[in-house]
């Protein structure tokens, strides 16, 4: 797992990392200028304290010789003076450490310096005590030892200057090349300050600027911006992992009420349609009703009269009341249960064959369907409301020719149904408008009444709405008519799920 | 960005480290300068007092005295003697070391001056005194570190017969040569030579002369020495500028091949008379092991109280090839 520091320890880290970069910069730059500033000062001033022994062991030499001339009180005491000012001088004098060649000669002035002033001594005392062979010696060797303090004092001041030369060689060279890296350093600590703010910032900002694009999106409805993980500080890693959580869970409920929506919505329009299926049968059924009879008294009855007819020997009668009664028991049925072909066409002929008893030679039924009859259902009172219509609308004012015709064609992959007659047919422009309307509700109202007549059995809507939503829920009919050449209402059958019969 | 951070933090790192270098290497420097050794490792003081000389032996003398002086944390100042210092200015010198009261004094002897006076007197306040390849004999110094002349002159001796035969003529020359008193390593060189030489009445004939102090003095002698009558078949040397100028005026009259040299000590010069056949040989003495017999002895000395009274540092005859 990737290990991610706190904001807190980041910024701290940031700030310790900018001090420790610019303190130490600021730490070297300053002991370098302390150290050639200490060195330059050494330098400077180094020799001074021992030309000072120099100029006091010749001024005791002066001193001494004036004492020697003189004997007098006055230059007694000021060869005292001198000597005791020497001697404080040496004392105060460091001891160097002889590392170097004007360490040893500075070591050399001391011891030399200090037998100095012990031969002076010697020179005096010989010359109290008038010891002139002693005092003369005594006096040699002290001038000898100040041309050796002098020739030490100029040894010391030129290796001095020697060796402060050489370091002042070293400083400029040293102090060129600390001052191109100590500038490069600068530049380098400016620059590397500049890019590390912004990438620390970076670091703190990149994820809040992610989040709050996502943000923007989601408060627009989309939820599928994603934000990648950041690698900066542990409580912006943790915040963007919390809002990435939320995002995705936001996404994940949204989808499932998305998906729940549509799956109530199938099943309401399911309903809907149910509904609507019902709606046209109780309207078919109403309507069915509104033509029946209390069909045990009807049925009796007819199966009296058909008894009747027996006895008499009427069997074109009793053949009528058989059909009419055969008609009626179909009627009856419930509307909900589709019916096979069979059965349909097997009524229609029963009811053809009372019509024709009605209507004489008005009309000619054909019936053109296949001799083996394709096994499907469909549903109950269709074509006989169509007939119906035929005889008593189209043919209405045919004495004599008419023509009823009911066809199918086609496989069981799909059928052409059609009823059709040669009668008056319906003006062009209330075709197109029903061939226009998916639903015929509109144009052929609500009461059942058919291109504006007026029905006795159901409607034309009803019966052309419920062999829409039987076969498929959509538009599967065509009227074709035009005035004075007949009527043909063509259904396309889906007949996908109609063969149990 | 994370790649460039850390390319600027590298370089400002990488000159920040360079900077502090150049700072730590200044304080180096100058503690070079101050000179190699600390304050802590430093326990004696020594003054060498050497005639000033910018041969080969001389040089590494003095560098062998300085390196192994700082491992013995022996801190040494060097008083050169100039080559063309009088008596008084020698005695001084040792006047002067004397005074500055070191541990001790490293000093040659020199024939023209009689330093037992003051060698005494630098004894006498705890100085300890060690001579260095001449002896200052019957003088109050601790040791003396240096070579066996009489060896020197008698190994010359045995390789001039073993080359030549006899009879042959040799001409020495001798630095500072006092005639009348000879010192104690002219002694000891010409009874070596004798000896190598077998020296009898009418065989052999060796010839003394003698060069003086000074930059062009001692070719001149050689010079008008090998213009004499007497003129030797070999001059040996017994300073490396002696060998030089010999070479040098024997090349100069044309008499490469008549007259040769032995030398002393090795330098580049004398290596190309040696390749040229001009020098013969040369005696090389060992400065590392004079020097380091020298600090020895001294520190022996301060440690006990006492040390051997004198140190061979050996010598070998070098007759060619690279320069050692």
């Amino acid at each position: 797992m990737k290990r991610t520091r706190s904001l807190r320890t980041t910024l701290t880290l940031y700030a310790v990392l900018s001090t420790l970069v610019v303190g130490g910069t600021g730490f070297l730059s300053q002991m370098a200028a302390q150290v050639f500033i200490d060195d330059f000062s050494t330098i400077m001033h180094e020799s001074e304290p021992y030309l000072r022994v120099q100029e006091r062991a010749s001024k005791l030499m002066e001193e001494l010789e004036a004492y020697l001339d003189t004997r007098s009180h006055s230059s007694l005491k000021n060869y005292w003076a001198v000597s005791e000012e020497l001697r404080i001088g040496l004392e105060e004098l460091p001891h160097p450490v002889p590392t170097k060649k004007s360490a040893h000669l500075k070591l050399d002035l001391l011891s030399v310096a200090s037998a100095y002033l012990k031969t002076t001594e010697e020179v005096l005392g010989a010359k109290r005590s008038r010891k002139s062979e002693v005092l003369a010696s005594a006096y040699a060797r002290a001038d000898r030892i100040l041309s050796y303090i002098q020739l030490l004092t100029g040894e010391i001041v030129q290796e001095d200057y020697r060796e402060s030369s050489l370091q002042r060689r070293m400083y400029q060279r040293q102090s060129g090349y600390f001052r191109v890296s100590a500038f490069i350093v600068l530049a380098g600590v400016i620059v590397l300050g500049l890019l590390t703010g912004y990438w620390f910032s970076s670091q703190l900002t990149n994820p809040l600027e992610t989040m709050a694009i996502s943000a923007g999106f989601m408060s627009r409805g989309d939820y599928g911006y994603a934000i990648t993980e950041p690698s900066g500080p542990r409580e912006l890693v943790v915040l963007a992992r919390a809002f990435e959580s939320m995002r995705v869970s936001v996404e994940t409920h949204l989808a499932q009420e998305r998906k729940q929506a549509f799956i109530e919505r199938g099943f309401l329009e399911q309903k809907m349609e149910n509904l609507r299926i019902r709606h046209l049968l109780e309207q078919a059924e109403y309507q069915a009703l509104q033509a029946q009879i209390n069909p045990h008294f009807l049925f009796n009855t007819l199966h009296t009269g058909i008894q009747l007819a027996i006895i008499e020997d009427a069997d074109q009668t009793r053949l009528y009341i058989e059909n009419l009664a055969a008609v009626f028991k179909h009627n009856l049925r419930s509307l909900e249960k589709p019916v096979s072909f069979f059965d349909e066409i097997s009524s229609i002929e029963r009811y053809i064959a009372i019509m024709r008893i009605r209507f004489g030679d008005r009309f000619t039924f054909r019936l053109n369907v296949p001799e083996v009859l394709p096994q499907f259902l469909m549903p109950a009172m269709i074509l006989q409301p169509l007939v119906e219509n035929a005889i008593n609308h189209g043919l209405r004012d045919c004495e004599e020719g008419g023509v009823v015709e009911i066809g199918l064609v086609g496989n069981l992959g799909g059928l052409s149904l059609w009823v059709s007659d040669n009668g008056v047919g319906i003006p062009q422009a209330l075709v197109e408008q029903l061939s226009q309307h998916e639903s015929l509700g509109d144009v052929l109202g609500k009461n059942g009444s058919t291109f504006g007549r007026k029905s006795n059995g159901i409607g034309l809507s009803n019966v052309l709405e419920r062999m829409a939503l039987f076969f498929g829920g959509s538009k599967n009919w065509t009227i074709l008519s035009a005035p004075g050449k007949g009527t043909t209402i063509r259904f396309t059958l889906n007949l996908k799920g109609a063969f149990d019969v | 960005m994370k790649r460039i951070v850390f390319l600027v933090a590298g370089i400002t790192l990488t000159f920040f480290l360079l900077g502090a270098s150049l700072l730590w290497k200044y304080s180096y420097e100058r503690t070079k300068l101050q000179g190699s050794a600390t304050a802590s490792s430093i326990k004696h003081r020594v003054v060498v007092l050497l005639p000033e000389s910018r041969d080969h032996f001389s040089t590494e003398l003095n560098r062998f005295l300085w390196e192994g002086a700082i491992d013995l944390g022996v801190a040494l100042e060097f008083r050169p003697i100039p080559a063309n210092a009088g008596p008084q200015d020698i005695s001084d010198a040792v006047e002067l070391a004397t005074l500055s009261r070191p541990d001790g004094i490293f000093l040659q002897g020199y024939n023209q001056v009689d330093l037992r006076p003051l060698i005494e007197e630098a004894v006498d306040t705890g100085i300890i005194i060690m001579t260095l390849l001449t002896d200052i004999p019957s003088s109050k110094r601790h040791s003396f570190i240096g070579y066996n002349s009489f060896s020197h002159g008698r190994e010359v001796g045995r390789f001039l017969i073993s080359n030549y035969g006899y009879p042959l003529t040799v001409g020495l020359i001798l630095n500072r040569f006092n005639p009348v008193e000879p010192g104690p390593m002219e002694q000891g060189l010409l009874a070596g030579l004798a000896a190598g030489l077998n020296l009898g009445p009418g065989k052999r004939q060796v010839v003394v002369e003698h060069t003086f102090s000074g930059t062009f003095s001692g070719e001149d002698r050689i010079r008008s020495f090998l213009q004499s009558d007497n003129r030797p078949q070999i001059l040996v040397c017994t300073t490396a500028r002696d060998t030089i100028a010999a070479a040098q005026s024997i090349l100069d009259q044309n008499l490469v091949g008549t007259v040769s040299v032995v030398g002393l000590d090795s330098s580049p010069e004398i290596g190309d008379y040696l390749d040229r056949g001009i020098v013969l040989a040369s005696v090389l003495r060992n400065p590392k092991e004079l020097a380091s017999l020298a600090l020895d002895a001294f520190v022996e000395y301060r440690s006990t109280g006492r040390t051997s009274d004198y140190f061979d540092g050996g010598f070998s005859l070098w007759t060619g090839g690279d320069m050692p």
